[in-house]
């Protein structure tokens, strides 16, 4: 554990205060300061500490657990959390997916209600839905995200791999490593089926929604709730905006000769021409594309660009997975003739 | 599994639904390398279980096979019997205690549904572990993962309180392609009995052996192939590196085909989600009964004990199953199979096979041998 240089001077501890972050959580000694609860501290320093987050979190369950939903959509599930009693939900833009679709809603206990998917921002990927059936739901509060900072403890919950009957939702508590206005990164772990679902303070107030993962285990990203508040309008009125930017189109002649497989999530080469760069280069169906020189990519779209956006005679590398090796191949760019 | 899982695009999860966990902008390299900052690896949080690890430690052993360590396991007599995870077993297993002594161990029986093993070692006075009921540990508890260091091997919390899945659940993660990996696509026949290759992916382990499109498997081992399940079933039970013998239907020919079985691509699931950031065991579903937590467990670090904040043992950690989840078997799912699995009673009866030393090339492993008839 990397020990910091003790604060000597208050002064310095108020600086610190008003710049707005814990830069380095360990930069406050835990002797120079009290902090007014263990939830303060950079890290807990006693049994007894961890056994009152323990009790925390057991205490603000029940609740948190009542209003967290699972979302069905189609074919699509995710999750959601309920913020008003009549049953505004809020949840994951790519979740809601267009206005004016019908989701159904299953509680914890497995019963289901009908609703109306509302407006989102796919740029920060906020959605919200309303409940149809009219009743009184469970709900949580909204709380005010701007305020977070590292370290701040959160408990997650939702349906990851989609809701599953008998199974409550599914508890993970964690801390925040980094927020911004557009997104809040925490070591809660997060995967398909948690989107949208609520991220909780130890109040239980939700402080965001579950949005996206990335290749490290503490690579979990959340929608911070302000968003909603300050979009809410918007979102309501079923208005969705912030997307994408579509694809680039080709502009030159590079050529290389696979065809992707549609129907395969990962970049998968389903067949190669006879003779092509790919081939002479020793691509095989089947080869699974994990890099493209030297860089992974997430987005198919960008890859795609990527690849297009070389010049006939380029030497490119692919990294691909064969049969559980990884293996580099280099092609030479070819010019696409037709 | 050695080989790290890189970043993927984000991809089905679920059977009939879109999990799209991130059709978002993409990361860039910064934000999805690196571990960021999280208590659950910083040594000074770690440090807070060992009281708690302590209290259980000289019962957790680790086991050794071909000169790796493979598992660990738990003591559950004073006289020589310990629990462990048995999808990771050898056929020659080396058990060593707490104390860094070296014993030989072999496994006595096998519950194949439940994947786990006793095996029995003569070495007596051993400090056998006291299950604690796990029915009490609710979500939202710590628990920490123990090994043979003084430090948990991982930290995190209760996420799903025991549960038994119900029958629909168990049979759908049962029927999850699972085990070695030939290779193949398959479609039922009609009339007969079998399944007719429709292909064959190039460089696999099927391709490998020489399989071909049209072939129609009829038996794999002493299996009769009915139906494309079957295929699958009898797959879960086997490894990459396992070889199977298959009866194979050759336009009119019936020929045998020895297949050395492949690694199952992650792609195959389309579960790249899972697999991103930490490595998952591979037999990791079809369990009955489990209780779910959000530590992160390596797949060797199964077979060892879960202990809550007061060094009660919850159960045997069985599981790396997802990015989310590690499972483990309650005490009171273990307990209720001791009595037959000490008694040497292994279910299915077949199970312990693979598991004893070859002695005889003819009797050795229950999946066909290449002199059979």
């Amino acid at each position: 554990m990397i020990h910091a240089a003790p604060v000597r001077s208050l002064w310095w501890f108020l600086v610190l205060l008003l710049s707005g972050a814990f830069l380095n959580p360990l930069s406050l000694s835990a002797q120079e300061v009290e902090p007014t609860s263990v939830l303060d501290k950079p890290v807990p320093e006693t049994i007894e500490e961890l056994k009152e987050i323990e009790s925390r979190v057991k205490k603000m369950l029940p609740k948190a657990m009542a209003c967290t939903v699972g979302i069905q959509i189609g074919r699509s599930a995710g999750s959601g959390v309920i913020i008003s009693e009549d049953g505004y939900i809020l949840t994951a833009a790519h979740v809601s997916g267009p206005a004016g679709q019908k989701a159904t809603i299953i509680f914890p206990d497995g019963k289901t209600v009908e609703a109306k998917t509302l407006g989102g921002n796919e740029g920060i990927d906020s959605g919200m839905i309303k409940i149809e059936t009219v009743g009184k739901y469970p709900f949580a509060e909204m709380a005010v995200s701007k305020s977070i900072k590292r370290g701040k403890w959160c408990i997650a919950t939702g349906h990851p791999g989609g809701y599953k009957e008998g199974r409550a939702p599914v508890v993970r508590v964690g801390r925040v490593i980094d927020a911004s206005d557009r997104v809040i990164r925490t070591d809660c772990t997060l995967v398909g089926g948690d989107s949208g679902g609520p991220l909780f303070d130890f109040d239980g107030k939700v402080i965001g929604i579950h949005s996206r993962i990335g290749g490290s285990i503490t690579s979990n990203l959340h929608v911070p709730v302000d968003t909603y508040r300050q979009t809410w309008d918007r979102l309501v009125s079923g208005e969705r905006w912030g997307g994408a930017v579509s694809p680039p189109t080709r502009t030159n002649d590079a050529y290389y000769g696979f065809q992707l497989d549609p129907d395969e999530a990962a970049p998968t080469i389903k067949r190669i021409v006879a003779g092509s760069p790919v081939d002479t280069a020793g691509f095989e169906a089947g080869d699974v594309i994990l890099k493209f020189n030297k860089r992974k990519y997430t987005d198919r779209e960008e890859l795609r660009a990527a690849i297009l956006r070389k010049k006939p005679g380029d030497e490119v590398t692919f990294e691909v997975e064969r049969d559980g090796e990884t293996l580099t191949l280099t092609v030479k760019v070819g010019k696409n003739e037709s | 599994m050695k080989r790290d899982i890189p970043h993927r695009r984000f991809g089905l999860v679920v059977a009939l639904a879109t999990v799209a966990l991130g059709l978002s902008p993409a990361l860039t390299s910064a934000q999805s390398s690196g571990s960021g900052f999280s208590l659950k690896s910083d040594p000074a949080f770690l440090k807070l279980f060992r009281d708690s690890i302590a209290r259980v430690s000289e019962s957790i052993v680790r086991i050794r096979s071909e000169n790796e360590d493979v598992a660990l396991g738990i003591i559950i007599t004073s006289d020589g019997f310990i629990l462990s995870k048995a999808s990771l077993l050898g056929r020659d297993n080396l058990c060593v205690l707490s104390t860094g002594r070296e014993v030989k161990c072999r496994v006595h029986a096998v519950h194949e549904q439940h994947d786990l093993a006793v095996l029995k070692t003569e070495v007596k006075n051993l400090k056998a572990v006291n299950w604690s009921l796990a029915k009490n540990a609710t979500a939202g508890a710590w628990v920490a993962a123990a090994g043979s260091q003084v430090d948990p091997l991982a930290v995190g919390v209760i996420s799903v309180g025991v549960r038994t899945l119900n029958a629909r659940e168990l049979a759908f993660e049962s029927s999850i392609p699972q085990g070695g990996y030939l290779g193949i696509q398959m479609e039922p026949i009609e009339k007969d009995a079998g399944v007719r290759v429709t292909q064959v992916m190039p460089g696999t382990a099927a391709s490998k052996a020489g399989m071909k499109e049209d072939d129609i498997v009829i038996r794999i081992g002493e299996t009769l192939i009915d139906k494309r399940e079957r295929v699958f079933e009898v797959l879960s039970k086997t490894r990459p590196g396992d070889t199977i013998l298959l009866r194979v239907k050759r336009g009119d020919e019936v020929i045998k085909i020895e297949v050395l079985l492949g690694k199952r691509p992650a792609t195959e699931r389309a579960d790249f989600q899972n697999a991103m950031g930490s490595t998952l065991s591979q037999r990791r579903a079809g369990f009955p009964t489990v209780l779910q937590h959000d530590t992160v467990i390596r797949p060797q670090d199964c077979g060892g004990p879960l202990i809550d904040l007061d060094g009660k043992v919850l159960g045997i950690n069985i599981a790396r199953s997802g990015r989310v989840e590690s499972l483990t078997i309650p005490s009171e799912t273990v307990v209720g199979l001791l009595k037959e699995l000490q008694a040497g009673k292994s279910t299915p009866p077949s199970a312990i096979q693979r598991y004893l030393p070859i002695t005889d090339e003819k009797t050795g492993g229950s999946l066909g041998n290449i002199n059979d008839r």
